[in-house]
C-alpha cells in the first residue's frame, strides 16, 4: 500500500508542477532550420508525412511503438526492460537473464500466450512455448523500432500470437552508415561494448557488419540464504546486413547473425530420484545460435506489392540439465493489393519446419521421442474496405496445419471510426490458438523431490471427490509430469473496443479495453492410479500427472496511455494497465493446480511514468518511475506473495560534441534490491537490484 | 525519492515549448541545403544577387517553405520563394519544387521535368523516371532523398559528395 500512495503522491506532484510552472510561450519560428546539417534534418521526425504513421493511428488493434530514441533514452540494455515502458505489457525478471514477459496475462518464465519477432523471424521455441530471452540481444542503436500489439494477432501472424505480437525491426542499412561504437560498465552491467560500420556498394546497395559483447553481473537469489544465485552471463555476437536493388521494382535483403556464450545458474535443487535426491548445483549454460534471413520485395505494374522471405534458424543450449539443438526453416510469401479504391486485399502462404534434438544431462527432464519435427503450413488473407469516408472494415482468417494439433484457424473481423481527424474508435473480435509445444506432448519431468505426506487409505469416490485421503503418514514422494500425446491447442476468443485521441500535436492518449475468453487451457491432470509406487531409493510417487486440457478462463481489462509534448523540450508518457484474470478447471478435469498459476502470475495494476527532457549545453535528463502491484504466486505449498514495488529509473545524458553521447544511467535509483517473479521451472529467482552504469557512443 | 523530485523541478524550470515540426517546414529547409549543395554550371538567366526556389503546388506550403528559408543567404545570394504553376514558368528558377498537390495538367506527365540549369525535386514515386534530379521519399517518419545523376548531369547540375553520400538511392 505505502507504494501506491508514494506513487500518487509523486504523480500530483508533478502534475501541480507542471501547471504552475510551464506556460508556454510559442517559439517556433525562433528555430532556424537552416542552420542545420543535412544529416541533422534527416534526423527530424516530421508529422503528416508517412502514411504508414497515420495506418498507424488508424490502426484496429492495441498498438503501441517503441522507437529508436525511446530505446536510448530509456537507459534500458535488455529487451524485456525496453519492454518495461509498453502499456499493458507486463515484465519481471527473475533472474540476471531470465525473464517473464507477456501481455494481458498469463505471466510465466515460458509465457506462451506472446509471439516475438525480430526482423520477421520468429524467435518463439517451439520446445516449451515461450521466448529465450537471454540470447535475444539486437544491437539497440541499430533498430528502427520495436512495435507492439497487445492481443489476438492469429489472422496474419499465425499461431501462438494469442495475447500480442512484438515486432523488433531493425534500421535500413542505408540509415547506418559509418561507424558506431559503443562501450559502457559498472554495476550489475558489468561491461558491454559493441561496434559497427555500415558503407555503399555500388548505386543501390548499403551494407553493416556489427559485433558486440556482454557481461552482466550476478543477482542475489531470493533463497540460498541471499548468497549470489550465480546467475552470470557473458555473451558474444556478430551479425550484416545487405540492403540492395535489383531493378527499379525489385529490394532485397540478406542479413544474419551468431551468438556464443554461457548463462549461469546455481539452483537448490536438482532434480534427482537417486539419492542425493536435493543438492544445490551451479550450472553453466552454453548457448550458441545463428540464422540467416534474406527478403525479396518486388513492386507489380499498377502498384501491388509481394514479399518472399526465407529464413534459417540454428539455436543450441547446452547445460542446465536438458541440452537442445533445433534447426529451423521458414518459407513465407505476402502480397498486397489495392481491388479498387476501397477494397484492399493481403493474403499470403507459408510453411516452417523446425527439428530438435535433446539430450537428457540429468534425469530430471527428457523428452520422449529424443528428436522430433514439427511441420507448419499456413495461409491466410485479410480485406480492409473502406465502406465510406470514416468507418473501415478488415476481416480475414488464417489456416494452419501442424502436425501436432492439426488444423486451426483464426479468424478476425476489425472496425475502425474515425468521425472526425481528432478522434478514432476501434473494435475487434478475434479467435487465436496456442498450439501445443514439444513440452506439453512429450515431456517427462521429475519433479523437485518434497517431504510430504503419503495417503494410506483413501475414502471410497463416490460420494467423496476421488483422490480424498483417510490417512496418510508423512514421506519424501517424486511427482512425475507427462506430456500427452493427445494434448490440443489453447484457444481464445477476444471482444476488443479502443479509443484514441490525435487531435493534438502536444497531447495524444490511447485507451483499450479487452474481454477474452479461453478454452482448453493446459491442465495438470492427477493420475491416482500409479500413487504409491515406491522408487528403488525409497522415494514414493506421488499420483504422476499428465498435461490436459481441462481449464478454461476468461480476462478482462483496460490499458491506457497518455503523450503529454509539454514543451519542445519535456514530453511525459503515462501508462495505466488493469487486468482481472479468472481460469477454472472444466467438469471433466481434476486439476487443482492451474487456476493458482494462473490468476496470481499477474499483477493486476500497472503503471509508469516517463519524462524525457532535453536541458541546455546539450544534457538529456531521463526519469521513469515504474509501479506494479502485488502477486500471489503458486508456491510447492500455498502461495509466494511478491510484494508491489516501485522502481526509478534515471538517465543523464550529454553530448559533448555532436557525434559523442556520454550517459549514466541508474536502474532501480532509490532502492537497493526488490524481487518481482518467482521461477517457475526450479528454484531460480534473484533480487533485482540496483544498477548503475556509464555508456559512451561514437558516431563517425 | 528527493532526488527525483529535484530533477523534475529543475526540469520545470528551464524547458521552453514549441511543436513537432511539419513536413514542409523540414523540406523546406532539406532545399535550402541541396542549393548549398550543388553547383550550377548553366544558368538559365542571371538573376542577380537573388536565388530564386520555386514551389509549385498549394499555395500554403509555398509560404510554410517560404517562412523557413526565405530572405536566408547562401553565398551571398538571397534565397527567395516564389509561387509556380509548373515547369513552363519556372524559367527564371534555380530551384522548382514540384509538390504533389501539384496539379501540372495532363499534358505534363508526358513532359520530361530535365531543363538546363534547373534542379528539380520532386515527391511521386515516378519523378526520377520523369528526369526530375532529386525526389523527396520518407521512412518511418523521417524525409530521406534519392538523386538521378543522369539528369543532374544533363540539367549541368554537380552535387557534392556529401549529398550524394546521404542519398537514400543514386541513380547513375
Amino acid at each position: 500500500m505505502r507504494h501506491q500512495y508514494l506513487f500518487a503522491a509523486l504523480l500530483a506532484g508533478l502534475l501541480a508542477i507542471q501547471t504552475g510552472v510551464a506556460t508556454p510561450s510559442f517559439a517556433q519560428s525562433d528555430d532556424d532550420l537552416t542552420a542545420l546539417s543535412l544529416e541533422d534534418l534527416m534526423g527530424l521526425e516530421v508529422t503528416s508525412v508517412s502514411k504508414r504513421e497515420e495506418r498507424r493511428s488508424d490502426a484496429a488493434a492495441a498498438i503501441f511503438v517503441l522507437t529508436n530514441d525511446d530505446l536510448r533514452r530509456s537507459g534500458a540494455t535488455t529487451l524485456p526492460e525496453a519492454l518495461r515502458l509498453v502499456p499493458g505489457v507486463q515484465v519481471a525478471r527473475i533472474n540476471a537473464h531470465s525473464w517473464s514477459v507477456t501481455a494481458r496475462g498469463f505471466a510465466s518464465e515460458f509465457s506462451n500466450k506472446l509471439l516475438v519477432l525480430i526482423d520477421g523471424r520468429s524467435v518463439y521455441t517451439p520446445l516449451f512455448s515461450g521466448v529465450y530471452w537471454d540470447v535475444q540481444n539486437p544491437r539497440f542503436e541499430d533498430i528502427e523500432r520495436i512495435e507492439v500489439v497487445r492481443g489476438p494477432g492469429g489472422t496474419v501472424w499465425g499461431a501462438n500470437a494469442v495475447n500480442g505480437v512484438i515486432n523488433v525491426i531493425t534500421k535500413a542499412t542505408e540509415d547506418t552508415q559509418g561507424w558506431n561504437l559503443v562501450a559502457g560498465g559498472g554495476e550489475e552491467e558489468r561491461r558491454f561494448g559493441s561496434i559497427r560500420y555500415g558503407g555503399r556498394h555500388g548505386d543501390d546497395g548499403h551494407w553493416r557488419v556489427h559485433a558486440s559483447g556482454f557481461r552482466r553481473d550476478n543477482q542475489r537469489a531470493t533463497d540460498l540464504g541471499g548468497q549470489s544465485r550465480g546467475d552470470s552471463s557473458e555473451i558474444l555476437q556478430g551479425g550484416f546486413r545487405y540492403d540492395g536493388r535489383l531493378s527499379e521494382d525489385d529490394e532485397f535483403t540478406i542479413q544474419g547473425d551468431f551468438y556464443d556464450g554461457h548463462v549461469d545458474i546455481a539452483t537448490s535443487s536438482v532434480q534427482s530420484i537417486v539419492p542425493p535426491v536435493s543438492t544445490f548445483a551451479a550450472t553453466e549454460s552454453d548457448v550458441q545460435g545463428g540464422n540467416l534471413l534474406t527478403r525479396w520485395d518486388h513492386t507489380f505494374e499498377g502498384g501491388s506489392q509481394s514479399t518472399l522471405q526465407l529464413y534459417y534458424d540454428r539455436t543450441e543450449r547446452e547445460g542446465n540439465g536438458l541440452n537442445e539443438e533445433r534447426d529451423t526453416w521458414d518459407l513465407d510469401f505476402s502480397h498486397f493489393t489495392e481491388i479498387t479504391d476501397s477494397h484492399r486485399m493481403t493474403w499470403g502462404a507459408g510453411y516452417r519446419w523446425s527439428r530438435d534434438r535433446t539430450t537428457a544431462v540429468l534425469p530430471g527432464t527428457s523428452f520422449s521421442p529424443r528428436s522430433r519435427s514439427t511441420k507448419l503450413a499456413s495461409a491466410f488473407f485479410q480485406l480492409e474496405w473502406d465502406v465510406s469516408e470514416s468507418l473501415r472494415v478488415i476481416g480475414g482468417s488464417k489456416f494452419e496445419y501442424n502436425n501436432l494439433s492439426g488444423m486451426e484457424y483464426q479468424p478476425s473481423i476489425r472496425f475502425v471510426l474515425s468521425p472526425n481527424e481528432d478522434h478514432r474508435f476501434w473494435g475487434a473480435v478475434s479467435r487465436a490458438v496456442r498450439t501445443p509445444s514439444r513440452a506439453d506432448q512429450d515431456l517427462l519431468l521429475l519433479a523437485s523431490p518434497t517431504a510430504g505426506t503419503f495417503c494410506v487409505a483413501f475414502l471410497p469416490a463416490p460420494p467423496f471427490p476421488p483422490g480424498t485421503c483417510a490417512f496418510a503418514v508423512p514421506i519424501t514422494t517424486v511427482t512425475r509430469i507427462q506430456g500427452n500425446r493427445d494434448q490440443e491447442s489453447e484457444d481464445v476468443l477476444s471482444f476488443e473496443a479502443g479509443y484514441r485521441f490525435i487531435g493534438s500535436k502536444s497531447v495524444s492518449l490511447d485507451v483499450a479495453t479487452f474481454y477474452n475468453r479461453y478454452e482448453n487451457l493446459r491442465s495438470i491432470e492427477p493420475d491416482f492410479t500409479t500413487t504409491g509406487t515406491m522408487l528403488p531409493n525409497g522415494a514414493i510417487l506421488a499420483p504422476d500427472v499428465a498435461f490436459g486440457n481441462g481449464v478454461d478462463g476468461y480476462t478482462y481489462g483496460i490499458e491506457t496511455s497518455g503523450t503529454w509534448q509539454v514543451t519542445e523540450m519535456w514530453r511525459l508518457i503515462a501508462n495505466y494497465a488493469f487486468i482481472r484474470l479468472d481460469a477454472d478447471p472444466d467438469k471433466d478435469s481434476l486439476d487443482t493446480t492451474t487456476r493458482a498459476f494462473i490468476e496470481g502470475a499477474t499483477p493486476d495494476h500497472q503503471a509508469s511514468l516517463r519524462s524525457s527532457l532535453d536541458l541546455p549545453w546539450d544534457v538529456e535528463l531521463d526519469t521513469t518511475l515504474f509501479y506494479t502491484n502485488h502477486l500471489e504466486q503458486a508456491a510447492e505449498i500455498g502461495s509466494q506473495r511478491i510484494r508491489s514495488w516501485v522502481g526509478l529509473n534515471v538517465r543523464i545524458g550529454w553530448h559533448p560534441v555532436d557525434d559523442v553521447e556520454l550517459s549514466l544511467v541508474a536502474h532501480n535509483a532509490t532502492e537497493k534490491r526488490h524481487q518481482e517473479f518467482s521461477g517457475s521451472v526450479a528454484s531460480d529467482s534473484s533480487f533485482v537490484e540496483r544498477s548503475i552504469f556509464g555508456k559512451v557512443t561514437w558516431d563517425f | 525519492m528527493r532526488f527525483v523530485v529535484l530533477c523534475i523541478l529543475g526540469v520545470a524550470l528551464v524547458a521552453t515549448p514549441a511543436f513537432a515540426r511539419d513536413e514542409y517546414q523540414v523540406k523546406g529547409a532539406f532545399l535550402f541545403n541541396f542549393a548549398r549543395y550543388v553547383t550550377w554550371s548553366a544558368s538559365p538567366a542571371d538573376s542577380g544577387t537573388d536565388l530564386p526556389i520555386c514551389v509549385a503546388g498549394d499555395a500554403s506550403v509555398t509560404e510554410t517553405v517560404s517562412n523557413v528559408i526565405g530572405g536566408k543567404t547562401l553565398d551571398g545570394r538571397r534565397v527567395s520563394v516564389h509561387q509556380t504553376r509548373g515547369l513552363a514558368d519556372a524559367g527564371h528558377c534555380r530551384v522548382l519544387f514540384v509538390t504533389r498537390t501539384a496539379d501540372l495538367g495532363d499534358s505534363a506527365v508526358a513532359t520530361s521535368m530535365t531543363r538546363a540549369g534547373l534542379l528539380t525535386v520532386g515527391e511521386d514515386a515516378d519523378f526520377l523516371t520523369r528526369g526530375g534530379v532529386v525526389r523527396f521519399t520518407e521512412d518511418a517518419g523521417k524525409i530521406r532523398f534519392e538523386v538521378n545523376q543522369v539528369a543532374a548531369r544533363s540539367a549541368g547540375l554537380k552535387f557534392s559528395a556529401n549529398l550524394l553520400r546521404l542519398a537514400k538511392r543514386v541513380i547513375d
